[in-house]
């Protein structure tokens, strides 16, 4: 058994770290999460060049076709940089579409998606938080032509050309796609921790004019399948994030001096790195165990994920505890980075479910 | 602004109540903890060694409890720190628990070298 990535997965790893180190500084994320949106036209444009935005996307869609290991590769790397604005939801709107078997609809939109033209994003999240579709109540009517409701903690909406709304159609379960500009829909930003990833309710006031993307069985699969590997892309977005912490308070405990001498002498201080290094290394395993899972389709990917999703999203909050407290004081400060990386791990450990959400997922697959 | 936190799942109402079972007799202990080391300061004795324990156990007893609290709220825990109540506030400030008026590690060499006369350490 080869666990090492291949040539090409290194090649994809090394151009992204080195794009984004031009790219996408930690000065720029600074920059950026000021600002409403946290999205950089200019940035997107590059991400596009490179064909990362399409990454598993099919070729029929101008797509380049690769698997869930090659996405954790570049979201691995995007985690190290904490790079803001809207990938992640844009991967998983595209996916949906890509997965929902409406060949049309995906003809007509994903082309755009991939030369970065348009930018997607999903509703899910209702008034009860879950991240469970058997929660969704929101009601569609007229085949999509009629919506009302609200939609929580919808990312990048305000950046987003084209919302796909999950709803209800009859019961089943249905996935409708709205221009952000409808009349009727409102969209107010959500004011959270993570700066550098934007959040919004949107509210659904009659909106006419959406597209029914899918509903039933179709619908929950490519939901389901869509979310699953965008939860990979979590898992290893938190995984390049605990490395940066982990080699940022390595360095420090290196160089900064105490009693007369480096802290990183001293028993304590060793002991937090190694532990920091020993999460990291599990979170690793359990996130690229789970990418490859998904990749082949096999038959424990779910549970796989589940188990990833659970370890990385605690591993990275006692992580970033970790290297906070190796740093001391400097590390609780404004200007030192680490409060970036801290903060995105909170917003990554609910994405998708938590910990307690996965476990719970994992208990009802071994047990029930 | 118009959140209801509500996480409807069974799974977090068993954590909710698991939480407070364990946070009263944590908090509690704390207090006793604490009454004990304040009495010697009041009868006008030097603050012992000792005294760091209470400062240990309200390091950790905080940063737990706020934590728990926020991962109880779902994904209103990651609301902007004016936000909620304040909850981020409280989360991203308790991490200063265990750094503020003596790191955990430096009250441990402290209760290690002149309680229990193991040698100094760094």
């Amino acid at each position: 058994m080869d666990f090492d990535l291949s040539k090409p997965q290194k090649m994809l790893q090394d151009s992204v770290k080195e794009f984004l180190s031009r790219h996408c500084p930690l000065e720029r994320v600074r920059e950026l999460m000021e600002t409403p949106t946290a999205h950089d036209p200019e940035l997107w444009e590059g991400l596009t060049d490179q064909g990362w935005v399409a990454l598993t996307l099919p070729e029929a869609f101008e797509g380049l076709e690769l698997d869930a290991v090659d996405l954790a590769v570049v979201t691995e790397a995007m985690g190290a940089s904490c790079m803001p604005g809207p990938f992640l939801s844009n991967t998983l709107g595209a996916e949906i579409v890509a997965l929902s078997g409406n060949d049309d609809f995906a003809g007509e939109v994903l082309p755009g998606v991939a030369d970065g033209e348009t930018l997607v994003t999903v509703a899910l999240l209702e008034k009860g938080g879950s991240w469970d579709t058997e929660a969704i109540e929101m009601s569609i009517s007229g085949s999509g032509g009629d919506l009302s409701g609200t939609k929580l903690f919808v990312p990048d909406a305000e950046t987003a050309d084209l919302l796909w709304v999950v709803g209800r159609l009859d019961g089943d379960l249905a996935v409708v796609s709205v221009p952000r500009d409808s009349a009727g829909l409102t969209v107010e930003a959500t004011p959270a921790m993570d700066a550098t990833r934007k959040l919004y309710k949107v509210v659904f006031d009659h909106v006419a004019g959406g597209t029914l993307v899918a509903r039933g069985e179709p619908a929950a699969k490519a939901l389901h399948n869509a979310t699953r590997l965008a939860t990979v892309a979590v898992c290893t977005e938190l995984v390049g994030g605990m490395q940066w912490v982990l080699d940022t308070s390595v360095e420090y405990a290196k160089t900064r001096e105490q009693f007369g001498r480096v802290i990183g002498s001293f028993q304590a201080v060793q002991h937090h790195c190694a532990d920091m290094l020993y999460k990291l290394e599990s979170a690793r395993s359990a996130a690229y165990y789970a990418a490859w899972a998904v990749s082949v389709d096999d038959p424990g990917a779910d549970r796989a994920v589940s188990v990833a999703k659970a370890y990385c999203s605690d591993a990275a909050r006692e992580v970033g505890n970790l290297g906070i407290q190796v740093h001391g004081g400097i590390g609780f400060t404004w200007e030192h980075d680490l409060h970036l990386f801290y903060k995105r791990a909170k917003s990554n450990e609910i994405l998708f479910g938590d910990a307690t959400f996965h476990r719970d997922r994992i208990a009802a697959m071994v047990i029930d | 602004m118009d959140l209801t936190p509500s996480p409807q799942e069974e799974t977090y109402r068993n954590e909710a109540r698991a939480w407070l079972e364990a946070n009263v007799p944590e908090l509690e202990v704390f207090r006793m903890t604490s009454a004990k080391a304040m009495s010697a300061v009041g009868k006008g004795e030097a603050p012992r060694p000792e005294g760091s324990i209470p400062k240990l156990f309200w390091s950790n007893y905080n940063q737990w409890l706020v934590q728990t609290a926020q991962e109880i709220a779902g994904p209103c825990g990651q609301l902007a720190p004016d936000e909620f109540g304040g909850l981020s506030y409280h989360y991203l400030r308790s991490r200063g628990n265990s750094i503020e008026a003596g790191t955990n590690e430096v009250l441990k060499n402290t209760v290690a070298s002149r309680v229990l006369g193991l040698s100094k350490s760094y």
